[in-house]
């Protein structure tokens, strides 16, 4: 039976009555999630507001008073150091006329000053004064026109997130059973420090900001989406890195975890045996090859370590509903219009290691998001351009569902299963769901 | 003939004195000029705000110039690199 279950109001508060659940089924979810510019405004408010979003990661902010700018969800907002180290986020937008008022990426500012009237607020949001104020009469109270603030701010070892909800779990919590997966790739750096570095890759796409969420936990895909990265790994010989999802992935030691509220991971580690092996089962790179023999020259005793954390995690973290974790790179989503995503992938760089580590680390930039990035964005913009037939009114995510023997939970609660199971779709679209119907968490 | 070549040691001679001049030179205005990089870099990330349009008393966070002089100092400060001009980098506004 087809279910039409057209998003009749139009206004936003009209909206908040419609029954999601019509939209998200066990098995599938309505094209109009994807499609409808209705839907987008109210993710807008509910999802990327009423859930702890990430933001940017303290290493961008090194000093007292730097600043960066960054969105919650179409918000533009400033994360910005107060002079003693405090974190906070403010609305970039000043409270006279609505222009943004810090036009820059990032830097160091203990105040901004709005470019359109000259008014003035300190990078914790209040105002400091507005020009010529005789103009406002005796009454004004400055203290009533400050930038508004993102209500609270939390730092998960350098991963800094926001959100406008009162009452949103603190942020250990919401981050749960995947914050132990994270700790991992933090604690790839031996002294657990991470720097996001410049010149992030920036790639935006025609289609809706889901369908990265969608993809980022889909071990189904890549041997197909990526066929042109495994066969020139297969030139190269066999077991270079992500050849293995040509075999038989359900079959094979990876495994997909859903991990609440939304969250989910896939490791990739089970492929790799012993130290040095992450290394060995990366792609051809120009300039591999020296690379190595310089850190086995340089430093034998450690070289194969040194070398397998030079590579990338080999996990796909998925933190909902922005927040992307695959190799060395921290990707994060941008919500442009219901129909427009940016995506920007972080190169980063670690402390404890000697600069050569690093440098590969950044090259690393050169290799999945420039390579394999296109493949999944392309696979975006054809979903988008599916999802305009109305007749056709489902995008399923069922794989996995109800199989027998693919589906353990461990101590913790944690379903585990096979690769291609599409668990983590149907995981993320309950955290949705229950944001977007307002219930507590 | 010695004559002709005594003249060309001599110039040579001279050549090599004003070459290790001009060495010392260059050393000490390298140092002159590195020294000066920290100076212009600080001056360059000053943050100078007028207030009294604002009708506010500055904090304590905040320290009074001369307003001829910070006019002099940035005036100086713009003619002083012409490789690495003062900018700051712009917010990306994403247009896919």
């Amino acid at each position: 039976m087809v279910v039409s279950p057209e998003i009749s109001s139009s206004t936003a508060a009209e909206a908040q009555d419609v029954a999601w659940r019509e939209y998200v089924r066990e098995d599938r979810v309505h094209r109009s999630l994807y499609t409808d510019e209705r839907v987008f405004n109210e993710e807008m408010v509910k999802v990327f507001g009423h859930t702890w979003v990430y933001l940017a990661h303290e290493s961008q902010l090194p000093e007292p008073n730097s600043f960066v700018s960054t969105k919650l969800g179409l918000r533009p907002i400033i994360v910005t150091r107060d002079r003693r180290g405090g974190l906070h986020a403010v609305f970039n937008r000043c409270a006279h006329r609505a222009a943004t008022v810090c036009r820059e990426e990032t830097g160091v500012a203990k105040s901004f000053q709005c470019p359109y009237h000259g008014w003035t607020f300190k990078n914790t949001g209040e105002l400091v004064g507005a020009p010529w104020p005789q103009g406002y009469g005796p009454d004004f109270d400055k203290s009533e026109f400050g930038l508004g603030k993102v209500t609270r701010v939390d730092s998960y070892r350098g991963f800094i997130f926001g959100t406008l909800s009162e009452a949103a779990p603190p942020l250990a919590d919401y981050l749960g059973e995947a914050r132990p997966w994270l700790d991992y790739w933090i604690d790839r750096a031996p002294e657990g420090e991470v720097v996001v570095r410049s010149a992030a890759h920036r790639m935006g796409y025609r289609g809706n900001w889901k369908l990265a969420f969608d993809n980022a936990g889909d071990g189904y895909h890549p041997s197909f989406s990526h066929r042109s990265l495994l066969e020139m790994a297969s030139r190269m010989g066999d077991s270079k890195d992500m050849s293995y999802f040509g075999k038989t992935p359900d079959d094979g030691p990876m495994k997909v975890y859903s991990l609440g509220n939304g969250h989910s991971v896939i490791d990739q580690r089970p492929n790799f045996d012993g130290p040095g092996s992450i290394w060995a089962n990366q792609r051809p790179q120009p300039g591999r090859e020296k690379f190595e023999e310089l850190i086995r020259a340089k430093y034998p005793e450690d070289a194969d370590r040194l070398l397998d954390i030079s590579a990338g995690g080999q996990i796909n973290l998925s933190i909902f509903p922005n927040l992307l974790i695959i190799g060395n790179q921290i990707q994060v989503i941008e919500p442009l219009s219901v129909d427009r995503t940016q995506l920007t992938w972080n190169a980063t760089s670690i402390g404890g290691v000697p600069e050569e580590v690093n440098t590969m680390r950044m090259r690393t930039q050169e290799d999945f998001p420039a390579f394999g990035e296109p493949d999944d964005q392309a696979n975006f913009e054809e979903v988008q351009r599916g999802l305009a037939v109305t007749e056709e009114e489902w995008v399923l995510m069922n794989r996995g569902l109800n199989v027998d023997g693919w589906q353990t939970i461990d101590e913790n609660g944690v379903i585990v299963t096979a690769v291609t199971d599409e668990i983590h779709m149907r995981g993320y679209y309950e955290e949705w769901l229950r944001l977007m119907n307002g219930e507590p968490a | 003939m010695t004559t002709h070549e005594d003249g060309h040691y001599a110039d040579l001679e001279q050549l090599r004195r004003e070459n290790s001049l001009l060495q010392q030179r260059i050393r000490r205005l390298e140092r002159e000029a590195a020294s000066m990089q920290p100076i212009i870099a600080e001056v360059k990330r000053l943050k100078i705000w007028d207030f009294t349009p604002y009708g506010v008393r500055p904090d304590d966070s905040w320290l009074a110039l001369d307003r001829a002089s910070a006019t002099e100092l940035m005036r100086a400060l713009a003619g002083t690199d012409h490789w690495h001009p003062w900018q700051s980098r712009i917010e990306p506004r994403p247009q896919p």
